[in-house]
């Protein structure tokens, strides 16, 4: 029996132009333009419907997701991205002018900024789920550390005045059964008395003073929402990326004595697909973290 | 649409991110030039400068490789 050999994985197909495997993954793109163009549509929705106030958390000054994301973390991010894009065009390039080594340089090279962005996303993500908002029942005052209030409508048109801090769990003080008796809470900066130049102090909150208390995790509001599904996914496309890359690192060799034009083009569609996953971080960033 | 076509594209589109990240520096940080926004934001410029100069490399480099 006879193995089955797949046409067209180096010439052209006369009826696309193109080879079968850059064919197939301009198809693959197209569905994944989709589903990203999902997710960017409901987070335009959910913005422009979002009650005054609320976006991109209850208390911001501004609508701008900077308010809450690191933007100097993110700008980092995206030029390990962009220059990986650029080592990934470079490992293709060689790889076509018949250079192996270098081009498998700068494959490694590409791998390594990708682990890179996971690395900085890892301690964004930390920052965000260790970061709390509290929303007071009503005004707060204690050992000088005072709330801060915002008047917001509510979906219905009704005004509310909504009290809140934002800060960082110190402690956790529980009774004998287990019961939180209080938190030891850091206000940020800008939120203890005094303002910017003074210390924040840490302070005493109670369960029963608390309307509401989240992280600035994915359950902290619809912005926060948006942002850790939309980075999440595009973080696992990274995730695939690299997986795909350090598969051609370890075995490339072996196709590349045999099939040496057949490896590049594999190559080429691996960058293909890791343009796209760059591209969606390009939109991502203005998007999320500066509009 | 070869590698070369697209990797075009991503760099032009990158500029222009570039450019928003300088114009956002610049509308955040006001008059306080000392701030970190103005820094940011004079990065994204260079960062745009650098990626102009890159593109004009880059199409040199693989004047012989297709765009389909």
């Amino acid at each position: 029996m006879s193995a089955t050999v797949i046409p067209y994985d180096v010439k052209p197909h006369p009826l696309t132009g193109m080879y079968n495997g850059k064919f197939g993954i301009w198809l693959f793109l197209a569905s994944e333009i989709m589903l990203f163009g999902a997710l960017f549509s409901t987070y335009v929705l959910l913005r422009v419907g979002a009650p005054e106030g609320t976006w991109p958390i209850a208390g911001s000054p501004t609508t701008r997701g900077d308010n809450i994301l690191q933007v100097p973390l993110a700008a980092l991010n995206t030029a390990f991205l962009i220059t990986s894009s650029v080592t990934m065009v470079l490992a293709w390039a060689n790889l076509k002018m018949g250079s192996f080594k270098k081009g498998q340089q700068f494959l490694l090279v590409t791998v390594l900024l990708a682990g890179a962005f996971l690395v900085v996303k890892y301690f964004e993500y930390n920052s965000k789920l260790h970061h709390y908002a509290v929303t007071f029942n009503e005004h707060f005052d204690r050992d000088g550390v005072e709330s801060k209030s915002f008047k917001g409508l509510t979906q219905a048109g009704t005004e509310k005045t909504i009290h809140y801090l934002w800060g960082h769990v110190e402690e956790t003080k529980k009774d004998a059964d287990g019961a939180i008796q209080s938190y030891l809470f850091m206000p940020d900066h800008d939120t203890s008395h005094g303002g910017e130049g003074h210390e924040p102090k840490a302070v005493e909150i109670h369960p029963a003073e608390i309307a509401r208390m989240t992280t600035f995790g994915p359950g902290g509001s619809s912005f926060l929402g948006c942002y850790f599904v939309i980075t999440g996914l595009h973080g696992l496309h990274i995730v695939g990326g690299i997986v795909v890359m350090l598969w051609f690192l370890l075995t490339g060799s072996k196709m590349w004595k045999t099939q040496p034009d057949k490896y590049a083009n594999r190559i080429e569609c691996t960058g293909l697909y890791w343009h796209f996953v760059d591209l969606v971080w390009i939109f991502l960033f203005p998007v999320l973290y500066l509009l | 649409m070869s590698l070369k076509a697209f990797h075009v594209f991503f760099v032009a589109i990158a500029i222009l991110m570039c450019i928003s990240l300088g114009i956002w520096g610049i509308r955040s940080a006001g008059s306080d030039v000392s701030s970190l926004p103005m820094a940011m934001g004079a990065a994204g410029f260079a960062g745009a400068l650098i990626l102009v100069i890159y593109g004009a490399w880059m199409l040199k480099k693989l004047k012989r490789f297709s765009y389909v």
